[in-house]
């Protein structure tokens, strides 16, 4: 008997060794055959890379979708332009979630990752403080809009670089506001206007719609609510406190959304992008990805800002930014800093990654010196995106600062406007059952 | 040579001898399996669990202990509650079609000529597809608007249905999909069974003077019972787990009336909250229900192959 | 009047086997037709089945995004090598759990069957843990060696072994056999059939298996083909033709794959010696 455990155990021994002995020697050749150059990047890992030394750097980010196409575009020029030998490795993932917390767990990771601010409160400690990026490379911190900085900073340290800013915005299709025999050139600027238009527009015969509220996407619905009562979680006395139970306006939104429903004026679906960009909704709200799937379908649409609510003018945006992961080696991270410094940077010939991206995508500038260009300038859909007021605050859904903003857009208001919607709860009531959710979340951070 | 090493030796031919044998060579036959089981699933699956006692991130590297808080929590969570109702009732529709929807068609698809296998063929269609792609037809095809199927539906008069946004239908368009996506491998697991079937047994019950409907039942069913067990089991298992298609078509709505445990469970674990956990606990719930389930069944199984 | 009843009998299958085909064949046949639409087609109402505006830009794109040979191999290696060892490795346990009396049976069963009862993403990461700290993370290995035994594969083979006749085991025995001679020249060819269906859904699950790749190879150039084509669905837009295009590429060699498979089946029944 013992023998058979001894056997057994002896087999596994050798079963794993077998394995893992392939593993790595598959590995080291793989590693030899892709990046010829990688070994000497390795032998200067922990120090200060010389300028020519070649090196190899992994970056990770979740843009699927048409605007990764410029993105591998713009990396692939990093890659053949920059004169330090620096080749960005780029994978692109529909699950970056998973890809992430698996490779932390076991300490590996990409050196640079792209994503929502938001990602330092679930993988800060993942996250180098990367606030000598201005003393190691050209980037001028005062040239980056503050607010943005503070969204990639915590306590005083910068963890992420701004990338982009998005906001969502009003659209509207001038066609169907010809046919109904409003002026096509003026988007709604209040709601009143806004479920007046609506109400004028639907026709059923022609399955058309005036409005496009769509209870289905969480952050159309975040950035929509808080025009009408503002934020969901704010600083009150040095703790978390959740705005939910008797907030008027978050309940004047849902009974607002739920009569154009009953109406007749706003669809009831979960996905209104595909009826917009076939001719078939009036108005909806969304980001400036959109504008793609416009263009491609021939819409002649308008863009403006959301329609200010009762909480007063706001300028919601959420900023997505570079990040350094613990992953990287010093050599690693200074080859990041000095691909984000590209990307901030006009060259000679006037030509700037971030300026292109941002025209092409509709994205507001976050560096002043380029919203002082003629071609920033001279873009009217940046343009007519870009929030001249400036005083209104940048908060999206909860105050800037507070970590658990994912379980405010993905569970506290679904949870809060569908039970109205579907099941004619009462707004109020609705509002009292959220609020308990939303006080266990802000309960974890206080 | 000395009495120990000769009863050293006898013991090890006993064990050769004893591994070569009908009953003991069955240890080497598991053995990779077992082992493979044992270091990528058993392994995990004891990290997961035991999981289920803390308070812990996506990395695993923060836990706290928190006993069986967790426990607590889940069965005061009205959505956890609601996500069990849901999976049950997705389950109850779906393993039945599966099991004796499957099994029937097979029987008549099973005989080997030309219009069997243009169906068969179809019908293994759907299984090709990735999840994301059936997704996003179906998505579009029912779109509550401007799908292609609400609208040829409407164009007959038999007005505009929404599919997707409706808290009584919504759940049925979701199992139908689920079914429409899988029923093609218990169909053809069933023909290649049927098939099998020892083709002497046939030609005793048409002595006998059985019809085809007889056959079918006295000789077809008792005869491909192991393959009805493999079906009911690996689709229980697998409708229990529901997640791809209402994480590609609803993303549980409307008002969570689609949202299974597992689309909970890993909006819990991934999308709004990073607690591991918790998604853990909930899931070692749902092990327990489908491991109680499945006992029971091969218990059942047993028994009756025996 | 006998007759006159199967007929109908048989006019009844055939309309209900009609009526289930074209529920699986009108969808898919959109989807196919929509890959040679513009977006704007597919995107327009009212909604359009027969294809208006013919172009192969949809599959331009696709193939200018992604490196559809590369992914193509990285997909063939993963499938090819995950299916030939879970073919030989699960019909081991598969014919052990049917035909063998042994001690812990159950148990061994049982937990088999226990570890297709987890949701992969709870054990998702334990499991890549594993798989890093044996050094696979980045490897073909790594891909292929957790993916080898799968409890359905396994439960999948011991139903078809369990069909078998006794008497075939002990005439092989008498013969002088050894055990592992029984099991792969007299038993596994019986249930060729069955394997036939494992080495598909095999391959099947392996091809269209999105996440485990993505994970373990953290390498862009170990990409696989479902990999790749995520990428058109986008968070925020999705890009209807591209994907459409994609699923057609994706699917059409699954279904070169299955139609041979279909062939291979009849000739399993024809050769299978207890016949008749």
């Amino acid at each position: 008997m013992k023998r058979k455990i001894i056997a057994f155990v002896m087999l596994v021994v050798m079963a794993v060794s077998m394995l893992s002995g392939c593993g790595s020697a598959a590995k080291e050749e793989k590693k030899a055959e892709s990046t010829v150059n990688e070994s000497s990047a390795k032998t200067s890992n922990g120090e200060e890379v010389k300028k020519d030394d070649p090196i190899t750097i992994k970056f990770w980010n979740g843009f699927t979708g048409p605007d990764g196409d410029q993105l591998v575009e713009l990396v692939n020029r990093f890659n053949s332009e920059n004169k330090y030998g620096i080749t960005v490795d780029m994978d692109i993932t529909a699950s970056l979630d998973e890809e992430l917390s698996s490779a932390f767990a076991a300490g590996e990771g990409p050196t640079l990752l792209l994503s929502s601010s938001a990602y330092r409160f679930t993988y800060g400690q993942y996250m180098q403080n990367i606030s000598d990026i201005f003393d190691k490379t050209n980037l001028n911190k005062d040239d980056f809009i503050q607010s943005y900085i503070d969204y990639c900073s915590e306590d005083g340290n910068l963890y992420l670089v701004p990338f982009q800013i998005v906001s969502f915005y009003l659209y509207w299709n001038k066609d169907l506001f010809s046919a109904a025999g409003l002026d096509p050139e003026k988007g709604p600027a209040t709601w009143d206007e806004y479920l007046e238009f609506a109400k004028k527009i639907s026709d059923p015969s022609k399955n058309v719609y005036g409005s496009g509220l769509c209870y289905g996407y969480n952050y159309q619905m975040a950035h929509v609510i808080q025009r009408f009562g503002g934020l969901a979680v704010t600083k009150d006395g040095g703790s978390w406190k959740a705005n939910l139970e008797g907030n008027s306006g978050y309940a004047d939104f849902v009974n607002t959304y739920k009569k154009l429903v009953d109406d007749g004026d706003n669809p009831l679906t979960d996905d209104t992008d595909s009826m917009m960009t076939a001719g078939q909704l009036g108005m909806t709200i969304n980001g400036p990805w959109l504008t793609g799937g416009m263009d491609t379908a021939g819409i002649n649409y308008g863009i403006t800002t959301i329609p200010t609510g009762a909480a007063g003018s706001m300028n919601s945006c959420e900023v997505l930014g570079f990040s350094i992961t613990t992953a990287a080696s010093d050599a690693e991270k200074l080859a990041a800093y000095r691909f984000i410094e590209w990307w901030n940077t006009t060259d000679a010939n006037g030509n700037c990654a971030a300026l292109e991206w941002s025209l092409t995508n509709g994205y507001p500038a976050y560096l002043k010196s380029l919203m002082d260009t003629d071609a920033y300038k001279g873009n009217a859909k940046v343009m007519s995106m870009t929030n001249t007021d400036t005083s209104a605050p940048s908060d999206f859904i909860v105050d800037a600062s507070f970590p658990g903003i994912n379980g405010i857009i993905n569970d506290v208001l679904p949870q809060f406007i569908q039970p109205v919607l579907f099941d004619n709860a009462d707004a109020a009531a609705s509002l009292a059952n959220v609020q308990k959710i939303a006080d266990d979340i802000t309960a974890q951070y206080n | 040579m000395d009495s120990k090493t000769t009863r050293k030796d006898n013991m090890f031919i006993r064990i050769c001898r004893y591994f070569r044998s009908a009953e003991g060579s069955a240890y080497y036959f598991i053995l990779p399996s077992i082992l493979l089981l044992l270091i990528f699933n058993v392994i995990p699956l004891f990290v997961s669990s035991s999981m289920s006692f803390f308070d812990a991130n996506m990395t695993l590297d923060k836990v706290n202990y928190v006993g069986i808080d967790n426990f607590v929590k889940a069965f005061s969570d009205s959505r956890f509650l609601n996500s069990l109702k849901v999976t049950f009732i997705f389950t109850a529709i779906e393993v039945p079609v599966q099991v004796f929807g499957a099994m029937i068609i097979a029987a008549l698809i099973a005989k080997n000529n030309i219009t069997n296998k243009f169906f068969r063929a179809i019908y293994f269609l759907p299984v090709i597809c990735s999840a994301t792609s059936i997704g996003i037809m179906w998505k579009m095809i029912l779109h509550s608007n401007v799908g292609f199927l609400t609208y040829a539906l409407s164009s007959m008069g038999l007005g505009r249905i929404n599919f997707f946004n409706n808290t009584h239908l919504t759940i049925f368009v979701v199992t139908f999909i689920s079914i429409w996506r899988s029923f093609g491998i218990s169909a053809i697991v069933y023909v290649t069974a049927i098939q099998n079937v020892n083709a002497s047994l046939y030609e005793a019950a048409k002595m006998d003077g059985a019809g085809n409907l007889r056959q079918f039942i006295n000789v077809t069913v008792p005869s491909i019972r192991p393959t009805f067990w493999y079906i009911l089991m690996t689709r229980l298992a697998g409708s229990l787990q529901i997640f791809d298609i209402v994480f590609m078509t609803t993303g549980g709505g409307p008002n969570y009336t689609t949202e299974s445990t597992v689309s909970y469970v890993y909006s819990r674990a991934f999308s709004s909250e990073a607690s591991m956990g918790y998604a853990s606990t909930m899931s070692m719930i749902l092990f327990v229900i489908i491991m109680t389930v499945t006992v029971l069944l091969y218990r059942r199984m047993n028994a009756e192959e025996r | 009047m006998e007759r006159l009843k199967r007929i109908s009998l048989k006019t009844a299958s055939f309309i209900l086997l009609t009526i289930i085909a074209l529920l699986v064949i009108v969808p898919l046949a959109w989807m196919a037709l929509s890959a040679f639409k513009e977006e704007k087609e597919i995107l327009s109402f009212p909604p359009t089945f027969f294809t208006h505006s013919f172009t192969l830009k949809n599959f331009a794109n696709t193939a200018k995004r992604i490196k559809i040979i590369k992914y193509i191999a990285n997909s063939v290696i993963y499938a090819g090598v995950t299916t030939a060892l879970a073919v030989v490795v699960n019909s081991m346990a598969g014919y052990a759990y049917a035909r063998k009396k042994f001690k812990g049976k159950g148990i061994f069963f049982i937990t088999t069957l226990a570890t297709m009862m987890i949701p992969f993403q709870v054990i998702m990461v334990p499991t890549f843990l594993v798989v890093y700290k044996l050094g696979m993370y980045n490897t073909y290995w790594g891909l292929i060696i957790p993916r080898v035994a799968v409890p359905g594969s396994i439960f999948l083979m011991r139903a078809a072994f369990a069909g078998l006749p006794v008497e075939l085991e002990d005439a092989a025995r008498i013969d002088g056999l050894s055990e592992w001679g029984i099991f792969w020249r007299i038993m596994l060819p019986q249930v060729r059939s069955s394997a036939i269906c494992l080495i598909i859904l095999s391959i099947n699950g392996s091809w269209n298996d999105l996440l485990w790749p993505m994970i373990v190879a953290s390498d862009t150039s170990m990409r696989t083909l479902s990999n790749g084509l995520a990428l058109f669905v986008g968070q925020n837009s999705i890009q209807y033709g591209a994907s459409f295009a994609g699923a057609l590429i994706s699917i059409a060699p699954m279904f070169v794959l299955y139609i041979f498979g279909q062939k291979y089946f009849v000739e399993g029944m024809a050769s299978s010696g207890l016949k008749g």
